[in-house]
């Protein structure tokens, strides 16, 4: 068998173990240490740079308080019109930060290569 | 006898005849394609060639002998051939024409002669590229050179050659060599690493020649970039650059007919060489038509603004473009990269502006239409009853587009109270728009409306605050009052006041309900937060919030030859079950390397990333946490790694697409690396902290060691903190100096 293809089979069996293995995480509210501020001040947490520079000082506020607040929505849909009346004031794709990935993925494979340097 | 030999010859040649016809029949006998093979000037070739058919997952390679023939196998991809003298060429079978005999005719061309100039040759690899090679990863063509002055045979044709010795630069060239002709190439032996460049057009992909480029030395953490080279792409759109001594460096392009761009994050190991493709825009325009009442509006003023990449800096936006609309009420803009933008009108002499977030396109005009139709809003402030003047009240679109992810709500329009509290202003479109009042302390007030209006319009708006308001002090734990600490104040959302030089603060509310107030400071632990009831006829209780000081620890940053490292980022880290470990506090180091950084209780963990100093983790002694006065004890000293490694990303989802706006979280010999450490380190590098449009993500910088990847969009650092795997990527050792390419391929969701 040709070398070049021995390796990237040996290479492509290698990766097939390497899965993801499935598991129950609950959603939990994380802010991630980041923080909107809407018109009227109110803060919520959000995915992204900091849109106010007050809000700079209030990361740890948001990440206390907010993750009670509707811009923690835990939605796979940020941009339903639910989320939009939530928070009409900013970008609700802000709240993709509740990370709807947490759930398992199911065994789901990545397939990894090593990319030879160029000489 | 002689019957019965007729007879037997008769049936010997039938026998022969039915055997014939049955073996065509079953395919043993058929009349398979054959390889003519012939060289440049069409003449047979008179030397042994091998030829190798690649069929499905091997190689079947044959000797093909001068007036030899070689017959294909039945099925195969694609044919290599070369010979002392010749080729080698690679044919897909695609490409292959049969001729009118059935036969596949290849022209395979006479090898050229090249002779390297130059010293230390023995050992050189030469590697030639075709120009048009995708992702410069496999040559067309590899040798050695045996001796020290001894001529190469190569193929003949165009190539990007790369000449590489041992850890030295590939020393790039580009070469042209006819069949049979002699060519010549000079080694120059130079350290570092090198890169070759791809300029495209972004909309037809096509090579861009005459790009003037600049490669410039990125240190980062605020350094000014240091230009190192200059190059001008070919006709093949290729820019070579060999030697290059920056870790890290950026390329900036520039030609006539394209928008300027910048690529940035570009590093390679010592004695290898980069690749990267660059996509020049022609960019679009904003193209804005403003009319009143449905007719044209001159003389109006346009605005177009970027969002700065930064949206820490108080002006977050950077004023792009300024023009007037013409009689047709158009204003037509500058030539703008493609991305999001912030266009503004401002009418005639009036204060109040219409903001829209436009999203400009390659090659395009972005029509907006601005339709103005004046709605007066007016109204009273009172405060318990009585006319509150000094009071501002300011309406702010609610639906002005879809902003990008880092922008802040303008203003409409603004005014101020007088003495019988009246205000008064105009929003130029309909919409529905959000109405806050401020104390003259610019203070906002626990009230707010929601107003919709069609335009051409009149609306009444008052405001009646409470004739007591939310009222406290800020202090610290011995008495004395905190100034400019943030007041918290949730009730219907979160509003934010500052306290003045006494510790007070004071918040107007509007109605009944509860509210919770909390106070914070930088170098102070949060107050507790207190709960206050307000009903309407009752006053508020005077309320005292307490901060406590942050414990600090005192450090210096020193390099691994002992010297001190000034502007270095230094990050305290705290971790929570919920959280996992996440960015406590941060400083910079001063010119002697010094630092003094706030930390939490528990043994301190600091991240330290800073220029020669790549990002990694110090645990410090116990002994170094404050006593009870809240002072450290001595300086402890953080010694940083000798030299930086690097990780660059290829993500692409189970369809092969590019997954742009990802990143990771990492994880180093089991330490997570916080997200919000990473993408500072990042930043502060220069470079994003998510994957570009194709996918790429350089996380360049980090200190050598055993690394975990995970996707961050699918986890978390609580979740990698108590163990899940969901999201997990790849383990990957990097090397110092080394750059670590990996390909990602992700499953589906």
């Amino acid at each position: 068998m040709n070398k070049r293809f021995a390796v990237l089979f040996t290479i492509c069996l290698a990766v097939a173990f390497i899965g993801l293995s499935p598991s129950a995480a609950s959603a939990q509210c994380l802010c991630s240490g980041r923080c909107y501020l809407d018109i009227y001040g109110n803060a919520y947490c959000g995915f992204g740079i900091f849109s106010n520079h007050e809000c700079l000082e209030f990361i740890d506020y948001c990440a206390e308080f907010a993750c009670s607040e509707p811009g923690c929505l835990k939605t796979q849909e940020p941009e339903s019109a639910a989320a939009r009346d939530l928070f009409p004031t900013f970008q609700t794709q802000q709240c993709r930060i509740i990370r709807s990935a947490f759930l398992p993925d199911g065994g789901k494979e990545v397939l990894v290569v090593h990319l030879k340097a160029r000489t | 006898m002689p019957r019965l030999k007729r007879l037997q010859r008769a049936g010997f040649i039938l026998g022969a005849a039915l055997l014939c016809t049955a073996s065509v029949h079953a395919g043993i006998v058929s009349s398979p394609p054959t390889v003519q093979v012939v060289d440049d000037r069409g003449n047979r070739i008179d030397e042994v060639l091998d030829l190798c058919f690649q069929v499905e997952l091997r190689n079947d390679c044959q000797r093909l002998k001068p007036r030899g023939r070689v017959h294909p196998p039945g099925s195969f991809f694609g044919l290599r051939i070369e010979g002392e003298n010749h080729g080698p060429v690679y044919v897909r079978r695609e490409a292959l024409q049969k001729q009118s005999d059935g036969s596949f005719r290849i022209e395979v061309p006479r090898k050229a002669w090249l002779r390297i100039a130059g010293e230390d040759l023995q050992l050189l690899t030469i590697s030639l590229y075709l120009p048009e090679n995708p992702t410069f990863r496999e040559p067309a063509f590899r040798v050695q050179m045996k001796s020290e002055k001894g001529e190469i045979k190569v193929p003949a044709g165009e190539f990007i050659a790369s000449l590489s010795l041992a850890l030295n630069a590939p020393d790039l060239h580009r070469l042209r060599a006819a069949p049979a002709s002699r060519v010549e190439l000079t080694y120059h032996r130079r350290k570092g690493w090198s890169l070759v460049a791809r300029i495209r057009s972004a909309t037809s992909f096509r090579p861009v020649s005459r790009t003037q480029v600049e490669i410039m030395d990125t240190v980062g953490y605020g350094e000014q970039d240091r230009p190192v080279a200059t190059a001008v792409s070919g006709a093949d759109g290729l820019v070579l650059l060999s030697g290059l001594l920056p870790v890290m460096a950026s390329l900036t392009a520039r030609h006539p007919e394209f928008i300027s761009s910048e690529l940035r994050g570009l590093t390679a190991t010592p004695g290898t060489f980069a690749f990267r493709t660059m996509d020049l825009g022609t960019g679009g325009r904003i193209a804005a038509r403003i009319t009143i009442h449905g007719r044209p509006l001159a003389r109006a003023t346009c605005y177009v603004y970027s969002p700065l990449a930064d949206a820490r800096d108080r002006e977050p936006l950077r004023q792009l473009w300024e023009g007037f609309t013409d009689s047709q009420g158009l204003c037509r803009s500058a030539r703008l990269a493609q991305g999001f933008y912030k266009l503004r009108v401002r009418i005639l002499e009036s204060t109040a502006q219409v903001n829209r977030w436009v999203s400009v396109l390659e090659a395009q005009d972005t029509q907006e239409d601005v339709a103005l139709a004046p709605t007066r809003i007016y109204g009273v402030v009172r405060r318990g009853a009585k006319a509150a003047r000094g009071y501002s009240v300011e309406a702010i679109l609610l639906d002005s587009g879809r902003p990008p992810r880092m922008a802040r709500a303008d203003t409409s329009a603004e005014s101020v109270s007088d003495d019988e509290g009246r205000y008064e202003f105009t929003v130029w479109t309909p919409g529905r728009y959000g109405l806050m009042v401020r104390s003259p302390s610019k203070t906002p007030a626990a009230s707010q409306r929601d107003l919709t209006t069609d335009g051409d319009d009149e609306r009444q708006v008052d405001f009646d605050l409470n004739g007591t308001a939310f009222e406290g002090r800020v202090v610290d734990e011995d008495g004395q009052p905190v100034e400019a600490a943030h007041v918290g104040l949730r009730w219907e959302g979160v509003r934010v006041a500052h306290t003045d030089a006494e510790g007070r603060f004071e918040f107007p509310v509007e109605g009944e309900g509860t509210a919770m107030l909390h106070a914070m400071k930088s170098g102070y632990r949060e107050s507790e937060s207190v709960d206050v009831q307000v009903k309407r006829e009752e006053p508020i209780p005077f309320v005292t919030l307490v901060l406590r000081r942050k414990a600090t620890i005192e450090g210096k940053v020193l390099s691994a030859a002992g010297n001190p490292v000034p502007n270095a980022w230094v990050g305290s880290i705290e971790a929570s079950l919920e959280r996992g470990p996440f960015l406590y506090s941060a400083t910079r180091s001063t010119t002697d390397g010094g630092f003094e950084v706030e930390i939490p209780l528990g043994p301190p963990r600091v991240f330290v990333s800073g220029p020669g100093c790549p990002l990694s983790w110090f645990d410090l002694p116990t002994t170094a946490q404050p006593d009870s006065s809240g002072d450290s004890g001595a300086p402890v000293v953080v010694r940083c790694p000798a030299l930086p490694s690097a990780l660059e990303l290829n993500l692409v989802d189970s369809t092969g697409k590019p997954l742009p706006h990802a990143g990771v979280i990492i994880r180093r010999n089991g330490t997570i690396v916080p997200g919000s450490v990473l993408a500072t380190h990042l930043q502060l590098l220069g470079l994003p902290a998510e994957t570009d449009g194709t996918g790429h993500l350089v996380l360049a910088g980090l200190a050598p060691g055993e690394y975990e990847l995970y996707l961050n969009t699918r986890s978390s650092e609580s979740a990698i903190a108590i163990g899940h795997r969901q999201g997990y990527l790849s383990e990957v050792s990097l090397p110092a100096l080394q750059t670590t390419e990996l390909q990602l391929t992700l499953p589906p969701e």
